[in-house]
């Protein structure tokens, strides 16, 4: 480091902290405290008047999360904020997050926002396990306003989080609890044995050159009929509901000079499956005990100092079976292939279906996990007012890490045919423990020192704030996949925001960035990231200010830059800005005694400049609110990202060498978010309608991909991860063969191996008479939906409350091939089973009365893999839009005179019920589940609760 | 102003704090990555380069299993099936080879190399060529040592490329992101020039032999090997012609040489005669100890017998070989089985028809055949010659054991692939043969029998088929026609499954190649079975006769490979002609 670049960063620190200050200093001096404000917008350094901030910003409280019964935070946010796609994964306990997006896609690398608790950022796997309770709110920060000063790690947005604080105040106690019980939210069951033995001597058929070859006789088909081995595996394996409980109990209170917020919280989910907990059993399940102490304090009227410990426990516990594996087993073992147990009670297993389910959960024993997290931030504020009025420094630190262990009991059994025959090699053994296996660990050490300056005078309002932040990350190296050189991540910012208002009707605000990171070579570790911002209150301006119609009025904008580190996620390996070399193949030399040697290649081709993707952001709001009782917010924002970083295969392949990934790819998002709220009321009723609405519209500009052989397969000019396929154009009838059965003259020829009748015919779009990747065409919608909405209905009447929450999607297409693998495929390999759907199969055997030519909607069954029919094409997509009812709630409030002779303020008890309703035309017309296609089905659940004040 | 010293000396140490971390907190951590300093900062890691410069250089052409980056080329199955050598069964798994076969050569699919693979195997090359000099602990001799081997395994790739391609863009120099890469494919002539040109200057440095610890590295031999190899191609039909096979208009230099000329033939049995005879004065020599079973079967399989000049060197069963799992499937085509004489020397007849016959017909057939099939194939439920009373190596292990997943009844067709592996007993990995001394010795008849050398021609020929057990049957016959199928039948018997018919065939322009060799039909035996589950012996086989299993796809553009379409989109290559 030179000291020309010390003496500017210097002058730089100066300039940022005195500057503003000797400003305002020029203003009229009242050093009075600042305003109280009803609605702060929570942000970076220091919170805003919501109504004049110039920022997209979306705060969620703690309470309307508690309102929906879910164990992992992230499935309490469907349809409570524009802006952020909330996506369902599966329902299984200890591993059910969903997946979360801000604004979009972004970058067709994808890339995740950034999460901050308390002004410090920490992972979103200690995020999803937070209990309600112990959170003020969580905002959506989505805004290049909002989000420049975080850097290279804003692009993706940032959720940032505040955990409830002490007030001044008598000692107060609230208590929760609630218990329910929850449900699969659908299971799509394969057909009974009947069913799947008619369709299989089809298939078989089908497979003979369409002579009829049944491999089930009709006796056989009758004795099925006639009690005949048929297990419904989800039933014998899996119960149907399943305890869930939540109980937290908080305490604050304090005086002026120390405050405490401490809570105590402890969550056990259950899950599905139908086994005992026992010394050598366990059903999946995860029980969290959590807890959480904020301390404040002040002293001397110059310190302020801040400790926040924020502790889990979470201890998972399942069989001794992988669960996607037993899922993908559930959903692919025939009703017919064995009973549950044999006559003699031994367990039932095959060669080809040798992990019977039920004792997969049953017979192992079982695999727990104990994680323990915690997050600790202190910080103490100087109040430099006696140097200038307003002006504070900071300092503070976090550390957050999180450990793993695990402690298994394991077991193998015997498993035998129908004939007594163990056709494997699993045989009984006794309970083995292993406990010293699994030891994962990460922690992420920060530390800051910040600066500000806080001041009111007549009508200025100004508030500032920067810091210096380092923050490093250590994490094992199999919690990420590669070892080596992508253990430790650390990164330094210097950042600011300096807010201003005048005369509560226009603000302006700068933010910048000067980030940087280690991924990226020396002299080039930083970028800067700059922001400004505006906001014009005009119900603020005398024409309106008496208006009758217009209560608030803002409009606002805001443009700036930010980026994403993608390192940090290690999609890439990092430091490719350096020529590495790695271990390849080997060669043999030597005679007598050969040795292998192994051989070393060169690894990316390394490029000096590689860096952080780049997103320049506009955003243009209004916020209005009418009639006393209407709120609207709409914005319409844009998103361009460059320097996305992709291999860029436009080098010619005489290089030699695997092309360099470079700064390449670029993309633009657009998009528009709009909330409504009404409030109404009459008399003792009262009552709040409301929604959101986020529309989403990307394109990838340039992406340095390989032209494909079909130009519509391209990637470029396209909204990212568009699907690609064939265009299906019917079926292949009997009349489109000679006698031979070779396809008749003029008829394209598939590339896929021999096409029969009841064949998914495709488009020769080429015309080339050959249907091969040159016929390749986008087939449809991707499964990121294009419009995310919700809307809820609220309503108070004497002491009752009544909230629904329903959430949907548009502008959706699901490939259900892929998506739905082992429920869609039928027979496929002779490993999966058949369901619902293949009875729409193509079939023609007039001697057995099997004509459906006309009625058909699935291709001819086939107990091969059939390379033309099960490939991706307009056939397989479907309708992926939905509704669904995500929150349901009543409660009664016990009026306040009826508690006054038991110390109590407050008694608050409830039922509600979380995804008891869908609307789906997938769910409908294919008996799909629109979100959980496969694995684990999400969750439903019913449940009672109270709340108790003191 | 005293307050705004205090500032002034905060922000100070703010920014100090600042500029000392900042160094060392976003210096990249240590760790164990290599740089081309560490890579040759002693001859050990050095050596590892030079390594990697042999597996992928030598690659061509041979399949290897697993994953990673330089399995590119087949997925599955060998060239030898591609040439209709081995019958195909079809199995949808293996991808490579059957959508080759059943669907043609395609410039949206891979091919049996990978064009891009070729280029970086001779950027490897010349990675050792510019960094060995910086290696310490090495000679200037090592080191020119080590260039000159380098230059030849380039010359090697191109050789390969030449024969595949035709004219190819020749790189000189490890390119970088600044060079201008748009390098057009240079001509037949040029690209051949260019081969001789880097055998020639590699043979004044390179060695004779190594010291026992780096056996196996090329030698002088080797260089001479390439030019011969590269030579035979440059004089066969395909290539030696006044007009090439499909015309490319103004571009044809890139597929021919524009005119036919015997001087070809003539350098070329030149070639082949140098390396004859620096092989027999270093050790090398064709194995004859009048056994021929074990003579033949001793030249193919025992790793460094005197016959190998240059072999594909790896431990480890990834080899696509018979020996694995992936690989043991599938046997020799009956198209194949008809170019093998039987032991006396005389024709066998083998069924015109497809009428199933008894079992015990096929037996006493197969048990009549020349020593060169029993060292290179298993018989239906017969004791392997092979490797006598190993269960292993019997037919049946093709169905009985699942793991071979891509076998199952009716696999051994017209005789389970077990070359490479004779009296191997343990031995799990073999070492591919990629220059044999016997395949000079056919170049020379070869070329000889084209120049009308037919003397020539006729002995070095008959060194081979004397060895082969039909030292009494030499062959006499002068008519250049006759004599040149004849060496060709011998070339397809002698060289079975070592990688050389695919590019023969095709060069040599047979009539037939669309016809039974590549294309048409593709017929093996099929057997009926006494029982339904393995194992299989003798005893249970009922019945064979000669079924059809597939048809081989076959079109004039095939007789060169096609350049991947995404490549010539870039704009810098001429494709071949029908692609």
């Amino acid at each position: 480091m030179t000291n020309n670049s010390f003496i500017i960063k210097t002058m730089l620190c100066v300039a940022m902290i005195v500057l503003p200050s000797v400003c305002i200093q020029a203003q009229e001096t009242d050093t009075t405290a600042l305003k109280k404000i009803a609605i702060m917008e929570p942000g970076i350094y220091f919170p805003v008047a919501k109504a004049r901030s110039s920022a997209a910003v979306t705060s969620i409280s703690g309470e309307t999360l508690y309102k929906t019964p879910a164990a992992n935070l992230t499935n309490t946010l469907y349809g409570l904020s524009s802006g952020l796609l909330v996506q369902q994964a599966g329902g299984e306990p200890g591993r059910d997050a969903a997946s979360l997006t801000v604004r979009g896609l972004g970058s067709f690398n994808y890339g995740s926002f950034a999460v901050f608790i308390d002004g410090f950022q920490t992972t979103d796997s200690y995020f999803e396990y937070l209990l309600p309770a112990e959170i003020e709110s969580i905002s959506i920060l989505k805004d290049a306003a909002a989000l420049a000063p975080f850097g290279m790690i804003g692009a993706n947005g940032i959720l940032w989080i505040e955990t409830k604080r002490g007030k001044v105040g008598k000692p107060k106690i609230q208590a929760q609890f609630r218990t329910g019980t929850q449900q699969l939210q659908h299971l799509t069951k394969p057909l009974p044995s009947v069913e799947y033995a008619s369709l299989y001597n089809e298939a078989v058929s089908n497979d003979n050159g369409r002579v009829w070859n049944p491999v089930y006789s009709d006796s056989e088909i009758n004795a099925y009929r006639n009690g005949g081995t048929n297990v419904d595996w989800y039933d014998a394996a899996l119960k149907s509901s399943t305890p869930f409980t939540s109980t937290d109990l908080t305490f604050d209170g304090g005086g002026e000079n120390a405050r405490y917020f401490i809570m105590l919280g402890y969550v056990n989910n259950q899950g599905f499956y139908d086994v005992t907990n026992d010394d050598t059993h366990a059903n999946r399940q995860i029980q969290q005990y959590n807890i959480r102490s904020n301390f404040d304090f002040n002293m001397f009227k110059i310190f302020e100092g801040r400790v926040n410990l924020g502790g889990r426990i979470e201890d998972r516990k399942s069989p001794a079976f992988d669960g996607s594996t037993l899922w993908s087993n559930l959903e692919s073992y025939p009703n017919n292939i064995y009973p549950v147990k044999n006559a003699d009670g031994t367990w039932t297993g095959t060669a080809a279906f040798p992990y019977n389910p039920v004792a997969s959960i049953r017979e192992l024993g079982y695999y727990s996990s104990h994680n323990r997290s915690i997050q600790a931030n202190f910080s103490l504020k100087e109040k430099l007012d006696f140097i200038i009025p307003g002006l504070y420094i900071s300092e503070a630190a976090s550390f957050s890490n999180w450990t793993e262990g695990a402690y298994n009991v394991t077991r193998d059994y015997a498993r035998y045919n129908t004939n007594g025959v163990n056709e494997t090699t699993h045989e009984d053994r006794n309970y083995a423990v292993s406990s010293d296996i699994a030891k994962n660990q990460w922690n992420r050490n920060q530390l800051q020192l910040s600066a500000g300056y806080d001041r009111q005078s007549g009508r200025h309002l100004l508030h500032s704030g920067f810091d210096y932040l380092q923050s490093s990350y250590n994490v094992d190296a199999n919690q990420n996949g590669s070892a080596g050189n992508q253990m430790k991540y650390n990164r330094q910012h210097i950042s600011g925001r300096v807010h201003y208002e005048y005369d509560k009707r226009f603000t302006g605000e700068m933010s910048f960035s000067y980030s940087g990171a280690d991924d990226f070579a020396e002299g080039n570790c930083f970028g800067f990231y700059p922001a400004v911002s505006g906001a014009w209150i005009l119900s603020n301006e005398s024409a309106l200010r008496q208006n009758p119609i217009v209560d608030f009025l803002k409009v606002r904008a805001s443009a700036g830059k930010t980026a994403y580190n993608i390192f940090e996620d290690a999609q890439f390996s990092r430091y490719l800005y350096q020529q590495y070399y790695v271990y390849s193949g080997s060669f043999l030399m030597g005679n007598s005694a050969p040795t292998s040697v192994n051989g070393i290649i060169p690894y990316y081709m390394a490029v000096p400049d590689i860096f952080a993707e780049e997103s320049m952001k506009y955003n243009f709001g209004i916020d209005a609110s009418l009639f006393n009782a209407l709120d609207i917010t709409a914005e319409v924002f844009m998103d361009k990202r460059q320097g996305i970083l992709y291999e860029d295969n436009s080098y010619l392949s005489v290089i030699g060498i695997t092309p360099p990934v470079q700064n390449s790819g670029k993309v633009t998002t657009s998009g528009l978010e709009l909330t409504l709220e009404y409030n109404g009321s009459a008399e003792k009723f009262s009552y709040r309608i409301g929604g959101n609405l986020t529309c989403l519209k990307d394109k990838i500009d340039y992406i340095p991909e390989l032209t494909p052989p079909s130009p519509a397969a391209a990637s470029m000019g396209y909204s990212i991860g568009l699907p690609n396929g064939y265009e299906c154009a019917g079926w292949y009838d009997l009349t489109d063969f000679n006698d031979d059965g070779t396809l008749k003259d003029g008829l394209p020829i598939p590339s896929f191996g021999n096409v029969q009748p009841g064949d998914l015919k495709y488009r020769d779009v080429s015309g080339d008479g050959v249907i091969d990747e040159r016929d390749i065409v986008k087939i449809g919608k991707r499964s990121y939906p294009k419009m995310y909405y919700a809307f809820h209905l609220e309503a108070d009447y004497a002491g009752f409350d009544f909230r629904a929450l329903f959430q949907g999607v548009a502008g959706r297409e699901v490939n259900i091939l892929s998506s739905a693998y082992n429920k869609v495929h039928a027979f496929e390999n002779s490993v999966t089973t058949a369901y619902e759907i293949a009875k729409g199969r193509w079939a023609y055997y007039p001697e057995q009365g099997i004509d459906t030519r006309s009625t058909a909607t699935y291709p001819r069954l086939t107990t091969q893999h059939n390379e033309n029919n099960y490939r991706a094409s307009t056939f397989w997509m479907k309708n992926g839009d939905f509704l669904r009812l995500r929150t349901i709630e009543i409660g009664y409030t016990i009026p306040p005179q009826l508690l006054s002779g038991f110390n109590l303020t407050n008694v608050r008890i409830f039922v509600s019920g979380m995804n008891l309703f869908t609307l789906s035309s997938l769910l409908k017309d294919y008996d799909l589940d629109p979100e959980t296609l496969s694995g684990h089905p999400g969750v439903k659940s019913y449940n009672t609760g109270i709340k108790i004040s003191f | 102003m005293k307050k705004y010293l205090l500032i002034i000396t905060i922000c100070c140490s703010f920014a100090s704090f600042f500029t000392s971390c900042e160094d060392d907190l976003l210096k990249k951590p240590f760790g164990s990555d290599l740089d081309v300093e560490k890579v040759f900062s002693s001859s050990e890691i050095a050596l590892s380069a030079i390594s990697e410069a042999y597996f992928r250089s030598l690659m061509s052409g041979i399949t290897l299993r697993g994953s990673g980056d330089w399995n590119w080329g087949l997925s599955g199955g060998t060239l030898s099936h591609l040439s209709g050598e081995l019958c195909n069964n079809g199995a949808a798994n293996w991808v490579g080879v059957a959508t080759i076969t059943n669907g043609g050569l395609s410039a949206s699919r891979s091919t049996d190399d990978n064009f891009e693979f070729n280029y970086k195997s001779i950027r490897q090359c010349f990675l050792v060529i510019d960094n060995i000099d910086k290696v310490p602990d090495m000679s200037a001799n090592e080191k020119e040592q080590v260039k000159a081997e380098m230059k030849t395994l380039i010359a090697y790739r191109y050789e390969e490329m030449f024969k595949r391609y035709g004219g190819v863009p020749i790189v000189d120099r490890s390119l970088t992101l600044e060079d201008d890469m748009m390098i057009p494919r240079a001509s037949l002539q040029e690209v051949l020039d260019h081969i001789i040109t880097l055998c020639d200057e590699a043979f004044g440095v390179l060695p004779d032999s190594y010291p026992d610890n780096f056996k196996g590295r090329v030698t002088k031999g080797v260089a001479l090997a390439i030019k011969a190899e590269a030579l035979m191609y440059a004089a066969r039909p395909l290539f030696n012609s006044a007009t090439p096979y499909m015309d490319l208009g103004a571009n044809n230099h890139l597929i021919c040489f524009g005119n036919y000329s015997e001087q070809r033939w003539r350098d070329a049995a030149a070639a082949s005669a140098a390396v004859i005879q620096w092989a027999e004065s270093h050790n090398h020599a064709i194995i004859n100890t009048g056994q021929p079973l074990d003579d033949y079967g001793t030249a193919v399989s025992t790793p460094n017998n005197p016959e190998i000049i240059l072999a594909y060197k790896r431990t480890g069963d990834d080899i696509y070989s018979c020996r694995t799992q992936t690989g043991g499937a599938q046997g020799m085509s009956f198209n194949l089985l008809l170019q093998y004489l039987k032991a006396d020397g005389t024709e066998q007849t083998w069924p015109q028809d497809d009428v199933v016959r008894a079992y015990s017909e096929y037996a006493a057939k197969i048990e009549e055949m020349e020593p060169r099939y029993k060292a290179s194939a298993g018989a239906a439920g017969i004791d392997p010659w092979n490797n006598p009373n190993d269960e292993n190596w019997r037919s049946y292990r093709l169905s009985g054991i699942p793991s071979w997943f891509n076998g199952g009844l009716n696999c051994e067709y017209c005789g389970r692939r077990v070359k490479f592996f004779y009296h191997s007993g343990t031995r799990t990995w073999m070492e591919f043969p990629i220059y044999r001394l016997a395949e000079f010795y056919l170049n020379i008849a070869e070329a000889a029998n084209e120049t009308g050398d037919t003397d020539v021609a006729l002995s070095r020929l008959n060194v081979i088929r004397q060895r082969a057990g039909f030292g009494s049957n030499s062959i006499m016959e002068r008519d250049k026609a006759k004599l040149q199928k004849i060496i060709q039948r011998e070339w397809a018997v002698e060289f079975y499954e070592e990688c050389h018919r695919l590019y023969d065939v095709k060069h040599w322009k047979l009539e037939d190649i669309g016809n039974g060799i590549i294309g048409g039909g593709q017929k093996g035996f099929f057997y009926t079975y006494s029982k339904s589950q393995p194992p299989f012996y003798a005893e249970d086989y009922v019945s064979y006769s000669v079924q059809k299993r597939y048809d081989g796809t076959w079109a004039p553009y095939m007789y060169l490979n096609p350049f991947p379409q995404s490549e010539i989109n870039k704009g810098y290559l001429i494709q071949n002609p029908g692609y």
